[in-house]
């Protein structure tokens, strides 16, 4: 079935659709909604509420490829996740670098994966520097982007991914030459 | 490491979950799908049950008011208001059933932030404690052991009857046999006596004194 017969029968109420569009699409929601929110618990409510979303504003999908339809869903994904951050407590956007802790403690990380290394060095990032670093680097979203997702100017946008990106270096560079 | 190699081992792992996370996106897939799919028959039975209760009361009222001679008297103004009560009780059922929830959501919302600050916490333990740090934890771990008594224990001295034995003998001497013993004590020394002799002697003499009164006997006295 094609993508554009599976999205008509979706704006139908076609359970059998539905379920199939919810199959091709839970887990690359599921994971973009986990790297914001961090906890499964609140995923499980963030999904729900994205898919929920995603059958009700089906006829504003206009593009039926597969880039276009998952572009879409990527779009309500992380809108509905940050929507969720915020509720739950303001992002704070910080430029005092100070607040990084900047110590590479070499015992400290030496028995670490290279992934767990990885994950801990952005986990650690404040909220706002670690979101706008995300939506940056890992969904690829463009300065102008973030700050119309945020609510914040392109300038703040820049300096933040920056920021966020010579932090990681820092922490990460010891590790680069093994 | 070169930033643009960073960058990209930095989205590698953020483009997907681990297994263990995985395997939790998938033990909840179900419900989620479950509370994405709109119930029809939960969205088409309330009005209904609306509807009905609303019509229950109405007709309970209606019988009420007959049966108090007030249904022919009835003007449209009672007939509103009789309306408008059985409305508003429903309304404050509602009303009262919302606010539950929201007290509900409230206290859903304070354990997962305190959920989540221990998640963080717990993020910031493991990502700062090394391997040795961990087994030394380990090793560190004391535990102590006591005896706790639930209740007090309590000494009670019993006293129990047992029969240790059914039958008792006393063995008592009769009195002639002693007699003839004692006898043979004492002149042991004069004569030897012959002991066979005194023992039959002893066995002649009768144990028991025993009167035989006869008529004749008595009668020649």
């Amino acid at each position: 079935m094609k993508n554009q017969e599976i999205i008509a029968l979706c704006k139908k109420g076609d359970r059998t659709a539905q379920r199939l569009l919810f199959d091709e699409y839970y887990n690359y929601v599921y994971t973009i909604c986990f790297r914001y929110v961090q906890n499964h618990h609140d995923a499980e409510d963030v999904v729900s509420i994205i898919f929920n979303r995603i059958f009700k504003y089906l006829d504003q999908l206009q593009d039926f490829a597969d880039n276009g339809i998952k572009k879409w869903i990527q779009t309500i994904s992380i809108n509905e996740s940050l929507r969720f951050l915020k509720s739950k407590k303001p992002i704070q956007l910080s430029d005092d670098f100070s607040q990084f802790n900047l110590t590479s403690n070499e015992k400290e990380e030496i028995d670490q994966s290279e992934i767990s290394r990885i994950k801990n060095a952005v986990n650690e990032l404040p909220t706002g520097y670690r979101t706008i670093f995300l939506l940056n680097v890992v969904e690829g979203l463009t300065h102008a982007e973030i700050a119309k997702y945020l609510g914040i100017s392109i300038n703040t946008s820049k300096s933040q991914v920056l920021k966020a990106k010579k932090y990681l270096q820092i922490k990460l560079m010891p590790y680069a030459t093994r | 490491m070169q930033q643009d190699n960073m960058e990209n081992k930095i989205k590698s792992v953020f483009d997907s979950i681990d297994d263990w996370d995985s395997k939790e996106a998938m033990s909840r897939k179900e419900a989620i799908w479950n509370s994405i799919a709109p119930d029809e028959s939960k969205g088409k039975s309330k009005p209904w049950l609306l509807l009905a209760l609303l019509g229950m009361s109405l007709l309970g009222a209606g019988w009420y008011i007959g049966n108090t001679n007030i249904f022919k008297k009835k003007s449209p103004q009672i007939e509103q208001n009789i309306k408008s009560e059985a409305a508003n009780a429903h309304l404050m059922a509602i009303a009262q059933l919302e606010s539950t929830l929201l007290s509900k959501k409230q206290q859903l919302d304070s354990l997962q932030k305190i959920n989540k600050n221990l998640a963080f916490e717990l993020n910031v333990l493991n990502s700062r404690m090394t391997q040795k740090e961990f087994e030394q934890m380990k090793s560190n771990t004391v535990y102590l052991k006591d005896t706790l008594y639930i209740t007090e224990v309590k000494v009670e001295t019993r006293i129990i009857e047992k029969r240790i034995s059914d039958t008792v003998l006393v063995e008592v001497p009769i009195l002639a046999e002693l007699e003839t013993i004692s006898k043979v004590v004492d002149n042991e020394n004069v004569n030897k006596p012959d002991l066979q002799q005194e023992a039959v002697k002893a066995e002649e003499v009768s144990k028991s004194v025993q009167f035989n009164f006869t008529e004749t006997e008595y009668s020649n006295k």
